[in-house]
């Protein structure tokens, strides 16, 4: 009963949420907001250069935590056999690594990019501070996925006289799609929602960025921004979280889509 | 029964004081085999005698176990199968394999065929496409899925799949197919299937078949082996042409055990 009572205020608790939001953001959602620069700090105009900024960080966090992570992982899933002192030590750095807080990440992201490597407050900056943060769940799930090959067939193809490299690029590659995808996804929602990392690397220019070298204000820091050093930004910055939300959503429902659809393409499959 | 003519003493397999350990524990101790080539030999004998981790030896599969460590010698073709110098990617292109289950690769049925082809050097699309033509009429198979090489493999029934498994490693022109309990996840028409299939085979390919299945054993093969596991550990009994094996065993645990008294 009491459980019930809790699962169902948990509910409604999200529903709020969602709901404040959509009711109080989509008056706000036109042609116009989506197009337009933003003016007199946010208050009004649009978004464009934030959108732009947002995807250009994406795009500089999945460019470079895609690779890293697919390599880590087949090494973890294919080479160290868990056993290997480096292997287990990956691992271990991986999973303290996922729990770290992200403006841990922030920090670091600017006393190395920033700073360090010179970067200064940039796209850039932001986007390797991004991929940081998600690599160790990409790691963990592209590595879930490799290791779900089952045994018999690596045997069978080992049997056939497959090199190891055929066997990687034949047989668990292609197996390793929907998790990589999954992965993928979930990071990206990481990165879409991280506003803490990102204040202290991307910064929070609105202009719109000419190269990935500007500083660049994503999504999440345009709300916060809006929410608390712009006065009468309210209308705007719900208009702004009721993209972030739309955009997330749209990412898990492709999630759940792609893995529903692989998970049945595989089945017939085998 | 039909014995082929295998030239004298000449052997495909010969294992000399063969031990195998998984880690610390041993699985099988001082197997010596000799194995005819061209005839269809059966491994028979309880379940943990060690007869499918005896056929993993034989193409070095246990390579890939990591804790697995063979002593003793064993000769393929009279080569040393240990020897430092075996490529095991081709030693296994020689000694093909079938498991237990059917394991189709999840692409289509032509993929599953030209795959290992193609990695072990056949580049020519026409030359692909005659060979696999060939070993898929080899296995009874090119009728039933001539007009579907596009479709995947894993829709095939199980009995087509595990044909479709000897047809992938036939079309790399084997020496010797080892096949581990190749029926026992198939239904009775499949068995009779793959059974005349492993006769029509018989002579070009020296075959080596682990079977729980004495019946089969006694329909299909030349040559028995019979291994037992004495303290945990498989050995081998005795082995004889199949017909004395099975009529006037050497060993009384053969007697009892093919005349189902022990096992």
């Amino acid at each position: 009963m009491l459980c019930t009572g809790v699962a169902v205020g948990v509910g409604l608790f999200f529903f709020w949420l969602i709901g404040d939001i959509f009711l109080k953001g989509a008056p706000g959602i036109t042609w116009e907001f989506l197009w337009d620069e933003p003016e007199n700090a946010g208050r009004k105009g649009g978004i464009a250069p934030v959108l732009v900024s947002t995807a250009a960080i994406l795009l500089v966090t999945l460019g470079t935590a895609v690779p890293i992570g697919f390599g880590t992982a087949v090494f973890l899933a294919e080479f160290s056999q868990g056993k290997t002192t480096l292997g287990r030590m990956v691992r271990r750095a991986l999973d303290v690594l996922a729990s770290v807080p992200s403006i841990i990440f922030g920090l670091f992201g600017n006393a190395v990019f920033s700073h360090w490597m010179g970067l200064g407050f940039s796209i850039l900056s932001g986007g390797l501070t991004l991929a940081c943060m998600v690599l160790p769940i990409l790691i963990r799930t592209i590595e879930a996925g490799l290791r779900a090959v089952p045994l018999s067939t690596r045997l069978s193809a080992a049997a056939l006289g497959l090199s190891r490299v055929a066997v990687l690029r034949d047989l668990i590659f292609p197996a390793a799609v929907p998790s990589l995808a999954a992965g993928l996804l979930l990071g990206l929602g990481r990165a879409l929602s991280e506003t803490a990392a990102l204040i202290f690397t991307s910064g929070y220019v609105s202009r719109m960025p000419e190269s990935l070298l500007d500083s660049g204000r994503s999504l999440s820091v345009h709300i916060y921004d809006l929410a608390m050093n712009v006065p009468g930004g309210d209308t705007h910055a719900y208009a702004s979280a009721w993209v972030l939300i739309v955009l997330l959503f749209s990412i898990n429902g492709l999630t759940a889509l792609c893995l529903d659809h692989w998970g049945k393409t595989r089945m017939r499959g085998l | 029964m039909n014995k082929g003519k295998p030239k004298l003493n000449q052997y495909s397999i010969e294992t000399q004081k063969l031990n195998l350990f998984y880690g610390k524990t041993p699985v099988l101790k001082e197997v010596n085999l000799q194995i005819k080539r061209g005839l269809v030999t059966s491994i028979i004998g309880p379940s943990g005698s060690g007869k499918t981790s005896f056929l993993t030896v034989l193409n070095r599969l246990t390579d890939l176990i990591p804790a697995a460590r063979v002593d003793g010698s064993v000769f393929v073709n009279g080569e040393n199968l240990f020897a430092p110098d075996v490529d095991t990617i081709q030693l296994r292109r020689r000694v093909g394999m079938i498991f237990q289950k059917p394991v189709p690769f999840p692409f289509s049925i032509q993929k599953n065929m030209v795959l290992p082809l193609r990695e072990h050097g056949m580049k020519d699309r026409r030359q692909q496409a005659e060979r696999v033509e060939t070993v898929l009429r080899d296995v009874g198979l090119w009728e039933e899925v001539k007009d579907r090489l596009s479709h995947s493999a894993g829709l095939l029934s199980g009995g087509q799949q595990q044909r479709l498994c000897i047809a992938r490693a036939l079309a790399l022109k084997p020496e010797i197919l080892l096949m581990d309990e190749p029926c026992s996840a198939l239904d009775p028409i499949s068995t009779a299937a793959i059974e005349s299939l492993i006769q029509s085979l018989k002579g070009r390919y020296t075959i080596v078949i682990v079977t729980h299945n004495l019946a089969q054993a006694r329909r299909i093969s030349d040559e028995t082996a019979f291994f037992w596991n004495v303290e945990g550990i498989g050995q081998l009994v005795e082995s004889a042409p199949t017909e004395i094996l099975f009529e006037a065993p050497a060993d009384p645990l053969t007697k009892a055990y093919v005349h189902g008294i022990r096992g």
